[in-house]
């Protein structure tokens, strides 16, 4: 009793826990952060560099290392533009156009992310291999998809789709269709309207979801897997690489390609924070 | 230039925003759309301004039909209620937007541009903040900027949707003025959108009283409020009083107490007299004549008193101003009996399931009946007297 009207006296007191419980909750978030994320980086680090700057140079210039990150960028330069069309038009049409069927659409959007990866692999593999649906059909035309470079892009256009669309619905909805009606009855055209009004406006929630976009489609593994082949220097991608590499005890090797690929993390969560602080001080001038 | 509005219906599903509107717009007019959320007003903004579609109907602009114009063809200039402006634009962006979105071919020069912008930021009297954002503005400089992005298109009719809405008292009672001059001095035809009687009686040529997607009436600020066509203009433009009666004979009775003179066309029946506050004298209790009622509570304000009043014949209380010196001292007391005299009222037959709020009651089904005005009323309503006139807050 006495500890309470004791505590109430001075309002921080109530607030906060104390000393002990304080200090337990610190060291166990600090121990989890250390053993779950500081550790495995620093591993992925160590053992690229275990033979040294030139064994990670060499590791990483081998032909089908090589071949593995053209590749990657390859997919992502195809599949990161078509996603950001896609999504901003979709964004658009959910948060600005009223229709039937608008929240069948939006659960249509998110059904990557519910979905498992080998799923989506495999959903490919039934639509267009060789005993798919559409297989005989391609076949007869001369069309490869499975096991080809084709075939990892389509998967990695359907596991990231949502992901741009996700960030910029709710942003446009905040937005309303105001400033995009001011536009045009001032006499601005379609394409005016949007590339002097709405572009500008979500641009931050645009690049933010191009950047999450990008780090999955350069990271996905489950899907690509499945649709991928395994056919080392052709349908490699930096994920099945590391895999390729490591089930060979080429360890140093699996070690250096995975750096590239923490470093890839690092940078987008680097990015992704500055974005993050800008779109969010805009949006908080925008409201003032 | 003229607008005229033909017939004009919308419907959102089941709701209908618009009924049938007909509406004439005379060139150099200011006309204020007054009513009630949801009647209808905004939508026929809209509609004028190209954004909503509509579903029969016509509009014209001097006679030519732009039914099927884009907003993009029909030059108006349009202040949005929270004023959309361009929020990542600077606000000289932004008055030049409509200038710089031009096709090439009808673009003026880059100079002529920025003069014109120059000289809308002067009209408007925010040149010193041509470098700001929007968000670094006052909600009475953002209403500027938003008219002089409208301006700069030398728009061929301006529409306002609640342009006072987001401002507080002081301000808006200032750009209202200053409104109304820069419309008179550009020679504009202004249209706007309002729920605030005050706004539209102290702004407008004209007013047109909106309920249910109809024009209920239109008229000067004067019409609107001497003589309303129906009982829902009557209590939505400033206050009126109800009371139950019954006409008979050729007079208007509460109960068996005279109220006045029936109209001649009006037929024998119940029906119900309006009557503003200041049309009402207070009679001694024990005159023959006149409602009998209850003085509830006085409330003495500079050389206005106003009191409140029970009464058998009226199922509100009833609010009655009257001038001091028009009764005999001393002020008069709460529980004192007294008789009304109606100086000047009308006559509106209700149906039986007339609401009491005014608002949300269906127009369609109403049988109005034009009523009395009987002229030895000590009506001395002048201007101040309406624009002091309660303010009725709407229902959303």
């Amino acid at each position: 009793m006495a500890a309470i009207t004791e505590a109430s006296r001075d309002p921080t007191v109530h607030l906060t826990e104390g000393a002990v419980a304080r200090w337990a909750l610190i060291s166990v978030s600090v121990a989890f952060l250390v053993l779950f994320l500081v550790l495995p980086l620093a591993i992925v680090l160590v053992e690229a560099f275990r033979q040294g700057v030139t064994g990670w140079i060499e590791a990483i210039i081998a032909p089908d290392t090589r071949a593995a990150v053209f590749l990657t960028l390859l997919v992502a330069a195809v599949a990161v533009p078509l996603n950001v069309i896609f999504g901003v038009a979709a964004a658009w049409c959910v948060a600005k156009c009223r229709f039937p069927g608008k929240n069948v659409l939006v659960t249509l959007i998110d059904l990557p992310f519910s979905v498992s990866p080998v799923v989506s692999g495999l959903i490919f593999v039934l639509l267009f291999g060789a005993h798919g649906w559409f297989g005989p059909w391609l076949k007869a035309h001369g069309i490869h998809i499975i096991f080809t470079a084709a075939g990892i892009i389509i998967a990695t256009i359907f596991v990231t789709f949502p992901f741009i669309a996700r960030e910029l619905i709710p942003l446009m909805q905040e937005q309303g269709t105001d400033e995009e009606e001011a536009a045009i009855v001032l006499g601005a055209s379609g394409w005016q309207t949007f590339f002097r009004v709405t572009l500008p406006n979500i641009k931050w929630g645009l690049l933010y979801g191009v950047l999450l976009c990008n780090a999955r489609a350069m990271g996905e593994f489950g899907a690509v897997s499945v649709v991928s082949g395994h056919i080392r220097g052709k349908t490699t991608t930096l994920p099945l690489q590391v895999e390729i590499l490591y089930n060979e005890y080429d360890f140093t090797g699996a070690f250096a390609v995975a750096s590239l690929l923490a470093l890839l993390a690092l940078l987008t969560l680097a990015l992704k924070v500055t974005l993050e602080w800008r779109g969010r001080a805009e949006r908080l001038a925008a409201r003032r | 230039m003229r607008i005229q509005i033909e017939h004009v219906s919308r419907r959102f599903g089941e709701f209908v925003a618009l009924d049938r509107v007909s509406l004439n717009i005379e060139s150099g007019e200011f006309l204020a759309l007054l009513g009630p959320s949801g009647s209808g007003k905004t939508t026929l903004l809209r509609v004028i301004a190209g954004l909503e579609r509509i579903d029969e109907g016509a509009v014209r602009f001097e006679g030519e039909d732009i039914t099927g114009q884009s907003p993009r063809e029909r030059n108006v200039g349009l202040v949005f209620q929270h004023y959309a402006l361009f929020r990542h634009m600077t606000v000289f962006d932004n008055v030049a937007f409509g200038l710089r979105v031009r096709p090439r071919s009808k673009r003026l020069s880059r100079a002529e541009i920025r003069q014109r912008v120059s000289e809308l930021l002067e009209l408007v009297q925010i040149g010193w903040l041509a470098g700001r954002y929007p968000s670094q503005l006052s909600g009475g400089q953002r209403q500027r900027v938003a008219l002089a992005r409208a301006l700069a298109v030398g728009p061929r009719t301006l529409l306002l949707d609640e342009p006072f809405g987001a401002l507080d008292a002081k301000v808006r009672k200032e750009l209202r003025l200053w409104l109304r001059k820069l419309h008179d001095e550009m020679g504009l035809t202004s249209i706007f959108v309002t729920h605030d009687q005050d706004e539209a009686i102290e702004l407008a040529d004209r007013i047109a009283v909106m309920n249910h997607g109809r024009i209920e009436q239109i008229g000067t600020p004067k019409q609107i409020y001497d003589d309303p066509a129906n009982p829902f203009v009557y209590e939505f433009v400033g206050t009126a009083n109800r009371f139950d009666a019954v006409a008979q004979g050729g007079q208007i009775l509460a109960g068996s107490d005279l109220i006045g003179r029936a109209p001649r066309q009006l037929t024998d029946g119940p029906v119900t007299a309006f009557s503003r506050p200041h049309d009402i004298s207070l009679l001694p209790a024990q005159e023959r004549y006149g409602v009998p009622a209850t003085i509830q509570s006085v409330t003495s304000i500079g050389g206005i008193l106003r009191l409140k009043l029970e009464s058998p014949a009226s199922r509100q209380l009833i609010e009655v101003e009257l001038s001091k010196g028009t009764w005999v001292d001393p002020d008069p007391e709460p529980g004192t009996p007294v008789r009304l005299r109606l100086g000047r009222f009308s006559v509106f037959r209700l149906p039986d399931h007339y609401p009491e709020n005014p608002i949300y009651y269906g127009r369609q089904i109403v049988h109005v009946q034009h009523g009395v005005q009987q002229s030895d009323g000590p009506s001395k309503e002048t201007e101040d007297n309406i624009r002091e006139g309660p303010r009725r807050e709407c229902g959303r």
